[in-house]
This record gives structure tokens, sequence and C-alpha cells, in this order.
């Protein structure tokens, strides 16, 4: 078994179970951002002498192997700084285009409040209309997807791939084929996918996809946006400023070619370099392990939550089509007090609304703890989490 | 600085003086928006501008709980125009531990929600001298 601990020093001391918020860097993410900042510190796309040139190089290269590992092409890949303003650049310029007073964006009830609250801004700001599709138990009500297709011929689907709060991977295909009846443009959230497992934008047919590369071994700072050619072509650009440009006069200006286009300012340079690190890294683990590893462990920490009566699961027992994410609520304990008190023990989790209020709201609760895995936990991660568990239970009472 | 004392903490929580609704009485909210918490404390308040009772609800964690319930415990039997000051500092004397940062929240939420009601109980004090 490899030992992926040694490239996560923290590991030795917690027992971190909070990827779905961050993930943890290993040391060569960390590395070849110090390298960047000692050795190669120069601004990209700017300078024409050996160190700018060499940032511009392993700056590109990110953007080369984010586009291999996701299925897309180089200049379909923008540099953000997280999902949030990959979708929030895609409400603002869809509200600036096509989007017009009456039209509707559909989302689903499971969906984080970044990928509600900008459309909701285009709704105070446009008067689009924002409609939900509704959930059956841990999953998305198809029949209703459908029908709300049918009945609103959305100009917009924006949906998550996979669920931070239920850990559900929605079935992706059969959303876009739906979306497509009514021509809508279709937006993937894959902040909690594409860590986990693999994400084919191309193969899919997904309009655009969001995600955060600190959840994906990367540093935080950096977002990224795949967009299909076509589609960004068509958008207007987001930020004005240097970079975006091909020229500026007096008068007026001319948007640079994609992928600059929507790359506005000076870029997290460094943190883009260490998403290369972290991408490459993530080839050399695989797919096929991340998912192996983690669904092995969801399925023991499920188990070990049955043999207790004062855990709730929220979050889907369904391992063969969920991500690591276990949410649950101790009978009687508030999830500030069971994270505060694992914490003791070194063990780190969530506790709150995970930024899915209108989900939690939908399940009738205010607040979920939540436990979440990537492939560097172990089965000790997990023991140490029950034996807090149980620490919890003895000081509450519950 | 002391540890949390959580099997004290615990045992406030789940036996609180103070937990249940003053009808008549001034309110005042506050949410704890990271978490989804939310707590409402009633001051009611006697002719003579002393706190006669001093209660609190909603949903919280224990040490917004029991912050709630020691705040209820400082008021009852003062002037409102004493306690209405009560900040961080003193809430922190009170508990005996400073919180992480991560748990100072968990107390402004309940202090908030003092204050709060200090608030209305000041404004409708005022409106009903000057009548
Ligand atoms: C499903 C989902 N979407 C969006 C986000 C937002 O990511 P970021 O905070 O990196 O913008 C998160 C992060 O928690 C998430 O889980």
């Amino acid at each position: 078994m490899v030992d992926y601990k040694k490239d996560f020093p923290i590991l030795e001391r917690f027992h971190y179970l909070d990827s779905a918020a961050t993930s943890l860097k290993p040391i060569q993410v960390i590395e070849a951002e110090m390298e960047y900042y000692k050795e190669y510190p120069a601004n990209v796309h700017r300078g024409v002498y050996k160190l700018s040139e060499r940032a511009t190089e392993m700056f590109e290269r990110t953007r080369d192997s984010t586009a291999r590992m996701f299925g897309a092409k180089s200049r379909e890949v923008i540099f953000t700084r997280n999902t949030t303003e990959s979708l929030n650049l895609l409400a603002a310029t869809l509200g600036n285009s096509v989007l017009r007073k009456g039209d509707t964006v559909l989302l689903t009830a499971m969906e984080h409040h970044s990928n509600i609250v900008p459309w909701l801004m285009l709704k105070e700001r446009v008067g689009i209309r924002v409609e939900f599709v509704e959930l059956e138990g841990q999953s998305l009500d198809y029949e209703d997807f459908k029908a709300k297709v049918g009945k609103y011929n959305p100009k917009v689907v924006s949906f998550m791939h996979a669920s931070n709060v239920l850990g559900t991977i929605n079935d992706a295909a059969k959303i876009i084929k739906l979306a497509k009846r009514s021509g809508a443009i279709t937006i993937m959230d894959c902040a909690q996918s594409a860590p986990h497992i693999k994400v084919d934008f191309s193969r899919l047919g997904v309009d655009y996809i969001a995600f955060s590369a600190h959840k994906l071994l990367g540093p935080t700072g950096v977002g990224v946006l795949i967009g299909k050619e076509s589609q960004l072509e068509e958008l207007p650009p987001f930020m004005g400023g240097g970079s975006m440009i091909r020229e500026v006069s007096r008068q007026g200006f001319k948007p640079a070619e994609l992928p600059q286009k929507f790359e506005a300012g000076t870029p997290n340079i460094a943190g883009v370099i260490g998403f290369g690190a972290a991408l490459d890294y993530i080839k050399k683990v695989g797919f096929g392990k991340i998912e192996s590893v983690e669904k092995g462990l969801l399925a023991y920490i499920l188990k070990r939550a049955r043999e207790l009566g004062y855990i709730k699961v929220y979050s889907s027992q369904d391992v063969g089509n969920a991500v690591g994410i276990f949410a649950f609520n101790v009978d009687g304990v508030h999830p500030h007090d069971v994270s505060a008190l694992l914490d003791e023990a070194n063990v780190c989790i969530r506790a709150g609304h995970h930024c899915a209020q209108p989900l939690h709201s939908q399940l009738g609760i205010n607040y979920t703890a939540r436990a979440s895995l990537y492939f560097y936990n172990t089965k000790e991660d997990v023991d140490a989490l029950f034996c807090g568990l149980e620490n919890v239970k003895k000081v509450f009472n519950a | 600085m002391m540890d949390v004392d959580y099997e004290l903490l615990a045992e406030r929580y789940k036996r609180p003086k103070h937990k249940k609704k003053l009808k008549g009485a001034f309110t005042g909210e506050a949410s704890n928006s990271p978490c989804g918490d939310n707590i409402k404390i009633y001051i009611s308040v006697g002719a003579e501008g002393k706190i006669r009772d001093a209660a609190h609800d909603g949903h919280s964690c224990a040490l917004a709980t029991v912050s709630a319930d020691m705040l209820c415990d400082y008021a009852i039997g003062k002037r409102l125009g004493d306690v209405c000051n009560v900040d961080f500092e003193k809430m922190v004397r009170m508990l005996g531990f400073t919180p992480s940062i991560g748990r100072a929240g968990c107390v402004r939420v309940s202090l908030d929600a003092f204050h709060d009601a200090c608030r209305t109980a000041m404004r409708t004090g005022k409106r009903r001298k000057t009548k």
C-alpha cells in the first residue's frame, strides 16, 4: 500500500476529515509554489526575458494539464479565484447578454450558496426567474426535473455534480440531456466531483463546468471555469483591465482571444503553478484509486454509524453513487459541540449548514456535522472519529 | 487561559435555568450565520426599571445556550441601564474560559441577542416616558 501520509505531514498530528471544505496540499505542491517565488518570480504573458518566459511556460503548462485531465481544449480553460468566482462570472456575463426578464434559470434543491446567490442577484438585477428541482430522498427527483424543464423552458440549467452535504453524485448525462430539450445552457458545479471522480467535459457535452483548485490538492485562490469554445466566444467579458484586451483606445477596447478574454489582471501565478503540481499528483494516484479508497472508508463509516443508535445520517448511504461525505447529527447534541469535542482528539470535522441553507431547510433541520474523506485518509482516521463520537455521547449523555 | 470544561458546559446545556419563552417581555434576536444558530432573549422589566425576569430560547450549541443562560442570570434583579453594556470580556469572565476564534461567534450570538433585547426595552421605555 502506498503511504500518502508522508506527503501530507499534517496527517501525523491530525485526523483531517474536512477535505470537502478544502483538501490538504502535498509537499510537492508547496514546493512548486515556493520554487516560483524563489527562482522565477516574474509576471506572466508580458516579458520577453528568461524569468518571465519560464513563469509563463509553467503557468500555461497548468492550463494544458487541466485541459487534458478534464477533456477540454486549453483555450477553453479559464483561471479564476474559485468555484464561486467561476459561477459569478457566468451569472454576470449571461445576465449581460442572453438572459432577459422573465427567463428561467433552473437549479436544484441541493445547491451550494455559490450556485444560488449569483442567480438570485440576477433575479434582482434583471428580473429572471429562479426555480428549483426538488429532492427524492438524497437524490434529485428526475421526474420533477423533466416536469420543470417542460413547464419553465429554462434558458439555463445549473446544477451540482456532487453534493457537499449529501455526497450524492447526480446523473449528469441525464440532466444535460433533459436540459437540452429546452435548448438550455448547462452549467455544472464540479467543486465536489472534480477532486473525486473522473469528469470528462467534452464527453458529457455540458457547456460549462466550475471547480476549485484548493479542494483538489491545490492552493487556495485558484479556480477553474471550463467552457465550450463556441459559448465562451459569445459571452461578453467579465472584468476589464490588463491582459484581457487586444487593444485599447480612449474610445473603446477590443477584448483578447480566449482564454485571456476572461483573465483580467495579474493572476495567482504561484497558485496556478502549484495547482499544476497538484494535478500531477492526482494523475499519479489515479481516480480509480481515489474512488476505491473513499468508497471503502465511506462504507466502513456507515457500518460503524449504524451500530450506534444515537446517530442520524443525512448523507447518501448508496456508497456506489456518492463521494466520501458523511453528514450526520448526534441525538440531542448540537454539531458545533460535536465538532469542538472531536477537536480535543484532533479529529477535524465541520459543523453548520455547509453553505447549503435551502437544502437544510428542505431536510427540516438547521445544521449537520460533516466528516469528509479524501484518498489520504485511513481506517485509523475513521476509528478516531468514532472514538470521539463515543466521548461526545458520554459527555452529553445524549 | 483555562480549557473548556465540556462536562460542566454539557451539564448546564442540558439543564438551563432560563430556557423558556416569556410572554409580554421585550425581545431581541440574533443569528450566527455560518452554523445556522438563532437565539432569542426575553427581558421583562418591572415598574421601577429593574429586570424582573429574563429568558432565552432558540436553536443553539452548548456554548451559545450556556452564554445566554448566564446572561439571564446576570441580568435578573439589576437595572436595565446597568446590564446593557455587558461585553465580550465580561462574558468571558462569567464563562471562565476564552473561547477559540472559531467559537467566539457562539458567545457573540447570545450577546447580540441580549443587546438587541436591551435596545428594544430602552427604546420602548423612552417612548413611554415621553408620552
Ligand atoms: C458544491 C460546492 N460548490 C461550490 C463551492 C464553493 O467553492 P469555493 O468556496 O472554493 O468557491 C463549494 C465549496 O464548499 C462546494 O462544495
